[in-house]
């Protein structure tokens, strides 16, 4: 069996929500050894949904399934002396903490970075937050539809004269979770090669911010704000209804603009009012007319494969049952099955990438409630199975 | 100060356009050198035409190439150096650059690299240990689509974040801004970030193979799970929450000026009603409850838009919050460089160009994230078109004179692009007329310290 790329690192993974377990998550796909360490109650992130055949039981949230997938699960309860001792000496034992908790929380058990570093100096803790870990608004409530406002991409998503749109799903969540795990990544190289330990303050929504390259530069470039779209007018490069959904086309690429009246088969397309960038601006509702009128009865999956033959930008709205059956998916190994004690067997979405010497590779469901608790407290540090009983009694664990 | 995590490693940046370009970027704040490597004929769509983004003072000046704003964020701390790799001269100046370098990024369509003999198994001949990674539309492989021409935009459909997005009802949306690529972006840094780690512990390189459209997809995967055990199609919400409400986004005062909140339990909403001044509204046993406020939420939007509306949006965000309820402005491309907490944090950085660039001063972003031990910060200003040509060829590889000057008059180096043209510019006070822009600031200067 390959060795994973960060074979050899050691993870406790303190989070509740998404972007922290996203994190991990990855962490562990590439062959980190993760520990999930929960509240004795379990995450937060057990009571969201949706949940496998709607039942919704701690075991069954799928965003838990999916995003806890490689990783050993123990619990611990950090509001108690017992379980703050277990944690510092897990502390010693790893080389990566991450953990989403409102800044200051861990600080409030004497679990902050600080005090951990004493502990363990090449530690690397990540902490993925709304806003960070200081600032004025460190300490207010974050949540994802925030994220999306304070980090600009809401002031340019949707049309004028609406009120700005977020993104659908919890994607802003996934990218505190990505870009974290790329922070953490770069950490532990010079962990790696200078013992030097860190904390990496992950900001959620400066993550979002980020994305917003135009958006940002325009003021001190020239002093202007970049705003949402025009209700109507050209649709090029947003959705446009056929038969049996939408597809969206974008010029540039390889492909010239006699390729999209081709594909379109809309002679009127060659028209002048449509001939360059600036008129075909000027006359967009006219286009956006012919161009409807040109698909309505032809399918997304027929202009598909026909755009690309002629190098034109384009795409179909899938929907999430289509993409579970996309046969480009199919060909790059993204999904992979897994039998999780509960569920049963489930198809997961896996592979973020191929890293071609340590591939990605799915080892071990999620894990249910204190899964791992024998082998982290009685093999790991040396407690005895009646101790066990002792402590859940005492609700440490 | 302590090491930065990336000194001494040397990165080849044959990228264009955003994803892998950014990731650059990102190496170079980490302390990486980065080469960005372009073709004389081929400059990076960033400094031409629509991907440019705007000018200093929206004036192109002489060295247009060099001043668009979407360039100079993402090339950040890079050196320029162009190279035609079309011509196998050009070719076999790469060659001896990956012979001397840790990681190579490109983005080229699959066939591109393969058929200059510069794959990853060529590339491992040069140099056994080097990490090569590849950002394409839908991954390396035999895929159906793995040829299939792509960009962020239409990607956004095909990756099923369109479905996702948009109002109520309504057709599906794009939103924000060529957002996949920034997915691939920190995909590459985190694999680069394990793969270096890795290579440092074995002395092995490898090659990373990113395809933009599954970074997309993995963003969605709770709607995956959901279809795959479900058979649920998910759909758009616009900007309520699947279960917890009301949450939306409201008007506030002055123009285009909003607020967004998020009210969790019956505690947020009972705050929300206090401060609404409505105790009518916190006894009504019309939205006592979570499940009723979620099946009654178009008549919570219609109450919340009329008691926002005479707020001001920052201060109605300190209000909320006070109460304990999450909430927070609609922050602009403007508004950001005003932000206190933004401020607080050092995410906009002041970059300084050397006069001759005639670029001033100006502020871009920095990083998502901050190092307690090595800060970081960007380190250099985003080069102009070959400026590196020199120290380059002749200090790195060590070419003489003679030679060099050769490669500038057969045109294999430049530092005038031979293709390309600006990216259009209209006058700021039009483009707000015809809705191109919201609004243009001419004190911008000022009011920035510029």
């Amino acid at each position: 069996m390959p060795e994973g790329a960060l074979n050899g690192i050691k993870v406790l993974d303190l989070s509740e929500d998404i972007a922290g377990s996203f994190c991990a998550r990855l962490l562990a796909d590439y062959g980190a050894e993760v520990l999930k360490l929960e509240p004795p109650g379990g995450a937060s992130l057990r009571r969201m949904g949706p949940f496998f055949h709607d039942d919704p039981h701690l075991e069954k949230s799928l965003p838990f399934l999916v995003l806890n997938l490689n990783k050993k699960g123990a619990t611990i309860n950090l509001a108690t002396n017992t379980g703050q001792a277990f944690f510092k000496e897990l502390v010693q034992r790893v080389e990566v903490i991450v953990e989403s908790y409102t800044p200051g929380h861990l600080a409030s058990l004497g679990l902050s970075y600080s005090e951990l570093q004493k502990l363990n100096p090449s530690l690397v803790m990540t902490s993925i937050t709304p806003f960070g870990q200081d600032g004025p608004y460190s300490q207010y409530q974050g949540e994802e539809i925030v994220s999306y406002a304070m980090g600009m991409i809401m002031s340019i998503s949707g049309v004028q004269g609406r009120e700005p749109l977020k993104h659908g799903g919890f994607q802003a969540q996934y990218e505190g979770g990505l870009f974290g795990a790329g922070a953490t990544t770069m950490a532990l190289f010079q962990q790696q090669a200078t013992g030097q330990g860190q904390q990496v303050d992950v900001s959620i929504t400066e993550c979002v911010a980020s994305t917003m390259m135009a958006t940002q530069t325009m003021y001190p470039f020239m002093g202007g704000t970049a705003i949402r779209r025009k209700p109507a007018g050209s649709s090029f490069g947003h959705p446009m209804p056929c038969s049996d959904g939408w597809i969206i086309v974008q010029t540039g690429g390889g492909a010239e603009w006699e390729d999209i009246a081709g594909l379109f088969q809309a002679q009127e397309l060659l028209e002048p009012r449509f001939a360059d960038r600036t008129q075909r601006a000027r006359n967009g509702e006219a286009l956006d007319q012919v161009v409807v009128e040109s698909i309505k009865d032809r399918s997304k999956w027929d202009l598909f494969p026909e755009a690309a033959k002629a190098r034109i930008l384009f795409g179909v709205v899938q929907t999430p049952l289509e993409l579970t059956r996309c046969p480009q998916l199919e060909s790059r190994n993204f999904y992979r099955e897994i039998e999780h004690p509960v569920v049963g067997k489930v198809r997961v979405p896996a592979v973020l990438c191929n890293l071609s010497l340590t591939p990605y590779q799915l080892l071990m469901p999620s894990p249910t409630l204190g899964q791992h608790n024998a082998e982290i407290y009685v093999q790991g540090l040396g407690y005895s199975q009646q101790d066990l009983c002792r402590l859940r009694q005492l609700n440490v664990i | 100060m302590s090491q930065l995590p990336l000194e001494g490693i040397r990165v080849l940046d044959s990228t264009y356009v955003f994803a892998l370009p950014y990731a650059g970027g990102q190496l170079a704040d980490l302390g990486a050198e980065v080469i960005k490597i372009e073709g004389p004929g081929r400059p990076d769509v960033t400094r031409t035409g629509g991907y440019a983004g705007t000018f200093p003072e929206n004036e192109w000046g002489e060295d247009w190439w060099n001043r668009p704003s979407t360039f100079s964020l993402i090339n950040r701390g890079k050196r320029s150096l162009t190279l035609d790799m079309t011509n196998p001269k050009g070719r076999d100046f790469f060659r001896q650059l990956v012979a001397v370098s840790d990681v190579v990024m490109e983005n080229f369509t699959p066939r591109v690299m393969r058929g200059w003999e510069l794959d990853y198994p060529n590339l491992r001949k040069i140099r056994p240990d080097i990490i090569l990674v590849s950002n394409t539309g839908y991954g390396h492989g035999n895929g159906p689509y793995s040829s299939y021409p792509a960009q962020a935009t239409t990607q956004e459909a095909t990756h099923g974040h369109c479905w996702v997005t948009g109002y109520p009802g309504d057709a599906p949306s794009k939103a924000g801004a060529s957002f996949v690529d920034f997915l691939s972006t920190w995909t590459a840094v985190f694999a680069i970030g394990a793969a270096l780690r890795y290579r440092h512990q074995t002395g092995q390189g490898q090659w990373v193979d990113i395809g933009m459209y599954q970074t997309g997809v993995m963003f969605l995967s709770e709607y995956l799970m959901d279809a795959a055990v479900n058979g649920r199609e998910g759909g758009r919400i616009g900007n309520q929450h699947p279960y917890r409400a009301p949450q939306g986004c409201y008007p506030a005062q002055g123009h285009d000026q909003w607020i967004t909140l998020s009210v969790w339990d019956d505690a947020q909403w009972q705050a929300l009603c206090r401060l609404m001044g409505r105790d009518d509204l916190a006894q009504d046993p019309r939205f006592a409850t979570a499940l009723a406020r979620r099946r009654r939420h178009n008549e919570l939007d219609e109450l919340l838009r009329a008691w926002t509306a005479g707020f001001d949006k920052y201060d109605l965000m300190h209000r909320l919050q006070g109460a304990g309820i999450p909430a927070g402005p609609v922050l602009t491309g403007r508004d950001v460089h005003f932000d206190p907490h933004y401020q607080a944090r050092g995410f906009l950085e002041r970059v300084s160009y050397p006069p001759e660039r005639q670029m001033g001063t100006r502020i871009f972003m920095g990083r998502p994230y901050k190092l307690s031990e090595t800060p970081l910060q960007i380190r250099s200003p985003a080069p102009a078109f070959g400026q590196d040509n020199g120290p380059l060829l002749q200090d790195l590889l060590g070419m003489d004179q003679a030679s060099y000057q050769q490669l500038v008059q057969d045109g294999i180096i430049a530092t005038t692009p031979t293709s390309g043209e600006p990216g259009p510019i209209t006058p700021p006070q039009r483009a707000v007329e015809t809705g191109a822009i919201g609004e243009w600031d001419p004190h911008y200067r000022e009011k920035l310290d510029l």
